[in-house]
């Protein structure tokens, strides 16, 4: 706070002020320019980027938005005017008039321009919406899938389009000495990135615009903006605005941008729109839902010889299946269920990590393996990636001292803490490939779900060459993409926006090998270490499911893993007719009567033996064992008659009756 | 250095600021009594930021403030406050932002998140849940670290708030802040988002435990969410700068329940905020 720090700061103050403007717009000047005398890093640490949602031009108007809270309505009547004339009001504009109707949750009705943000919302108070809810639009999807929202169970055979078969997947998976046939799932997650929505636009001369917005693409930006401007590619220019955060594809245009460009021409005032958290999580972009059936085979000697898998997802690709561990026989379908969302670059390859590193766990269970010991017979089916994945599977796993402290699924252990290890795997197929492997050491406490990760173990690869400076960031980055999988394995809830904290990430040791003849894709991180991000985040999910099924000796197949799915899992099936207390609990679980009889343990050598003292709950399988795919939402046996105007009880969200 | 409140006499101090009693027309308001009989002090009260003597509230910080502070008569640290009755219309209050004094008429409404980014520009402290669950907008208020977002802006009034910037301008010997440099160091920052609220909660840390343990680090930095899953190298770099020494650059912490007095030093003009705007319609 040096004197001449204080005249500087001044000196910027009184030119600010001396450019007339709203309030709101105080010091704008002086904070448009990108902090002097910082590097990139340190910008961004002390807050001096100026992100798109920190622009402050003179004159700068702020846009709230009033949204549709129903998925599809009837706009009945729309009352603007008293939020015309509210303090601060400079153009209000409705994009959906009376009679007309809204086809999205949160979609844009009314758009209001104010000097500040405070009073945008408070004018946002004085608009009236009447809104009458319409039945869903049911969509008819080709294939005719059912319009149900996704859960294990798999849609018609009919929506499943044709496989895609290598070899004679069927007639081996038929004569396999250990066979398991699961299925998985993941449900739909927002992204939630911490940098909000922005968009700022402003009039230019001659009609035309420009426009601040972070995005990968400014190129598909200005290309939206024109089309939807109607405006010649000279008039629109796109300003690339830092952009905080990806996670997943920030490139185009949110519908309602293109009504706030219009607006911005019309009245001829420059608008910044910033999405506010609530608007984030509902209208922000998702990760829809995706879902697995698994068929893996293997010979005595633990050879994978047979994969077939049917997933069935909101997206148009499938989940790229098997992942990394490909056996020889193999046949793959997939099903395009409505899309809830539209799918996100990585989604795919996430689900099928998570799918793959699942079953494998499970069919070594059945051999009475580790995945740990599995992998290594398996190397072979890693092409190209084999010596690589055998190296870091025997790096981190070494780390971890999984040969000593790994347990059959199922920790034997006195209390209700249960322990547990898992271990999986991540590839980006891209160039040379990324690899990253990962063991979770979690707790589970049986009392109330929840799941406590101890420590995480990674490895990942560098090229012998690369500076210690690349070291550490590819090390950074495999951390970091270990964190967001685990965030997203066992907290991310649908729209609820948690994420994980400091306190629940446990330790995290990071391992790099040295791999030969990686060349550049591996040591170059632009974009801080993206490769070994996302291998790390494919692989962190499974290694934490695993983990807890390694911990409990039950198979919780459907992420988040959150502690009403654990506490439902473990709880024994209540009494039929419950005369249904407040019941905290996640629904019931079905019934004994509807779980599947207790699987052949046909597979014979490798079953664990029932070394789990804990009592099972009644009607639990030990995890690994085969099961027929979910039952269908049960209803209770007949024998026992329910009050007629309860529901069917819903199944809970991913738990399979099997446990 | 202990700010002593010299200020401190009745509620008839000239230097009071001027309340929305004599400033607006609108607060003429039929709900004065409610107001003044509970809401509006009861609401400022419980944040704990605010002393509510003005409205007969049993001051929160006297035990805080030590044996000297306690000892003193309750009337000498009834500085005149904010006036009994806040709002409907605007109110002027006074603090500090990164040691500078500000003047500001603000509505009762107005968070504390809202004035720095939109009234002082001050944009380093980001906006991101706005419901006080991530910790981007974390700042310090009298060196304790506060959600500016849940916080209202008249609850700092004559207190010493420190944000990012005020890290920013802080140099030792020329180089950024020893936090800044140990985050940038160790990697502890992919989008960037989420940095400056992590910032000011480790330099709260860092200022009231100059060794803290790895599970100090994580109890002091639970309130803060970092999407991009940076936390073991922002708690790495937590304990770096720690073990360079003490670290208080850019944050001043009074003594507990000290207040900077009224009359304040010199005020340049140019502090002054040009009036509002009047409403149009």
């Amino acid at each position: 706070m040096g004197k001449k720090d204080k005249k500087k700061a001044r000196a910027a103050k009184a030119k600010a002020a001396a450019a007339k403007r709203p309030r709101g717009g105080k010091a704008a000047a002086a904070k448009a320019a990108p902090a002097p005398g910082l590097p990139g890093g340190l910008a961004l640490a002390l807050g001096a980027t100026v992100f798109t949602t920190d622009i402050a031009l003179p004159g700068l108007l702020h846009v709230a938005v009033a949204r549709c809270p129903l998925p599809r309505a009837k706009v009945r009547a729309v009352e603007a005017a008293a939020a015309q004339k509210a303090p601060g009001v400079q153009a209000v504009r409705v994009l959906r008039e009376a009679g007309g109707e809204t086809g999205r949750l949160g979609e844009e009705v009314v758009l209001i321009a104010a000097e500040s943000r405070a009073r945008a919302q408070a004018a946002l108070g004085l608009v009236r919406i009447d809104f009458e809810a319409l039945p869903p639009e049911t969509p008819a999807p080709a294939g005719g899938a059912a319009p149900a929202p996704l859960t294990l169970a798999p849609p018609d055979e009919e929506a499943f389009g044709a496989a895609l078969t290598e070899l004679e997947p069927d007639a081996v998976m038929g004569g396999a000495a250990f066979r398991l046939k699961e299925s998985y799932g993941w449900e739909r997650q927002t992204l939630a990135e911490w940098e909000p929505h922005a968009f700022v636009c402003e009039p230019v001369a001659e009609g035309g615009l420009q426009v601040w917005a972070a995005s990968e693409d400014p190129g598909r930006l200005a290309a939206e903006l024109m089309a939807g401007l109607s405006l010649p590619a000279e008039k629109v220019k796109v300003v690339a605005a830092p952009v905080g955060a990806i996670f997943g594809g920030r490139a185009g245009l949110d519908p309602v941008d293109l009504a706030c460009a219009r607006m911005a021409l019309e009245i001829k005032a420059p608008l910044s729109l910033v999405f506010d958290r609530r608007a984030e999580l509902i209208v922000g972009r998702h990760r829809g839902a995706a879902f697995a059936e698994v068929e893996v085979g293997a010979d005595k000697d633990g050879h994978l010889t047979a994969w077939r898998s049917r997933s069935w997802s909101g997206a148009q690709a499938p989940p790229p299946l098997p992942h990394l561990v490909r056996p020889p026989h193999r046949s793959v379908r997939h099903a395009l269920v409505p899309p809830e969302a539209a799918p996100t670059p990585h989604e795919g390859a996430e689900a099928a990590a998570y799918f793959s590193g699942c079953a494998l766990d499970e069919l070594a269970t059945q051999m009475g393996l580790s995945l740990a010991d599995v992998l290594p017979l398996n190397g072979s089916l890693c092409e190209p990636y084999g010596d690589r994945f055998a190296a870091l599977v025997q790096a981190v796993t070494g780390d971890a001292g999984w040969k000593t402290r790994w347990h059959p699924h199922g920790d034997s252990a006195e209390g209700p803490v249960k322990r547990g290890m898992g271990l999986s795997f991540g590839l980006v197929a891209d160039g040379s490939g990324t690899l990253a492997v990962v063991v979770a050491e979690v707790a589970v406490d049986r009392q109330t779900g929840i799941v406590t990760v101890q420590k995480l173990h990674l490895a990942g690869e560098t090229a012998r060459e690369a500076t210690p400076e690349a070291k550490k960031l590819v090390e950074g980055a495999l951390s970091r993409g270990a964190v967001q999988g685990l965030s997203r394995a066992l907290f991310e809830v649908g729209d609820g926006g948690a994420i994980a904290g400091l306190c629940e990430v446990g330790r995290v040791s990071t391992l790099l090998v040295e791999a030969e003849g990686l060349g550049a894709p591996v040591v170059q991180v632009d974009g801080p270490g993206k490769l070994p991000v996302l291998a790390a985040r494919y692989a962190a999910p499974a290694a934490l499911a695993n983990a807890v099924a390694n911990a409990l000796g039950l198979r919780l197949p459907v992420l988040p893993i959150t502690p009403d799915k654990v506490l439902a899992a473990l709880a024994p099936p209540a009494p039929p007719p419950a005369p249904a207390p407040p019941a905290p609990a996640p629904p019931a679980a079905p019934p004994a009567g509807s779980t599947p009889p207790p699987a052949e343990p046909a597979a014979g050598e490798g079953v664990p033996p029932a070394s789990p003292p804990q009592e099972p709950p009644p009607g639990a399988t030990p995890a690994g064992t085969s099961s027929p795919a979910a039952p269908p939402p049960a209803t209770p046996p007949s024998a026992v008659q329910e009050p007629p105007p309860e529901p069917p009880p819903v199944p809970p969200p991913g738990w399979r009756g099997r446990s | 250095m202990r700010l002593v409140d010299e200020a401190a006499g009745g509620s008839g101090d000239p230097s009071a600021p001027a309340g929305a009693g004599e400033a607006s027309p609108r607060s003429a308001f039929s709900r004065r009594d409610l107001l003044k009989g509970g809401a509006a002090a009861g609401t400022l009260g419980t944040l704990g930021l605010l002393d509510a003597e003005g409205a007969g509230k049993k001051k929160r910080r006297n035990k805080a403030a030590g044996g000297e502070g306690a000892g003193k008569a309750p009337a000498e640290e009834q500085a005149p406050n904010l006036p009994e009755i806040c709002g409907p219309g605007p109110v002027k209050i006074r603090f500090r932002v990164n040691g500078e004094f500000r003047d500001l008429a603000v509505e009762p409404r107005e968070t504390l998140l809202e004035v720095l980014r939109d009234r002082l520009g001050l944009y380093g402290t980001k906006e991101v849940c706005d419901r006080g669950s991530c910790g981007a907008c974390t700042v310090l208020v009298d060196g304790s670290p506060i959600h500016a977002c849940g916080t209202l802006a008249l609850s700092v009034h004559r207190r010493q708030v420190n944000t990012v910037e005020g890290l920013a301008q802080a140099r030792r010997g020329g180089r950024p802040h020893p936090l800044a440099e140990a985050f940038v160091a160790a990697g502890a920052l992919q989008c960037g988002f989420c940095t400056p609220g992590f910032l000011m909660a480790s330099q709260a840390l860092l200022t009231r435990n100059a060794a803290p343990s790895e599970a100090d680090v994580d109890q002091a930095l639970c309130g803060n969410l970092c999407r991009c899953g940076c936390y073991p190298a922002i708690r790495q770099a937590v304990l770096a700068t720690a073990s360079l020494g003490p670290v208080t650059d850019g944050v001043e912490v009074p003594e507990p329940g000290a207040r900077f007095p009224l009359s304040a030093p010199e005020m340049p003009p140019s502090e002054v905020p040009p009036p509002e705007p009047p409403p149009r319609g």
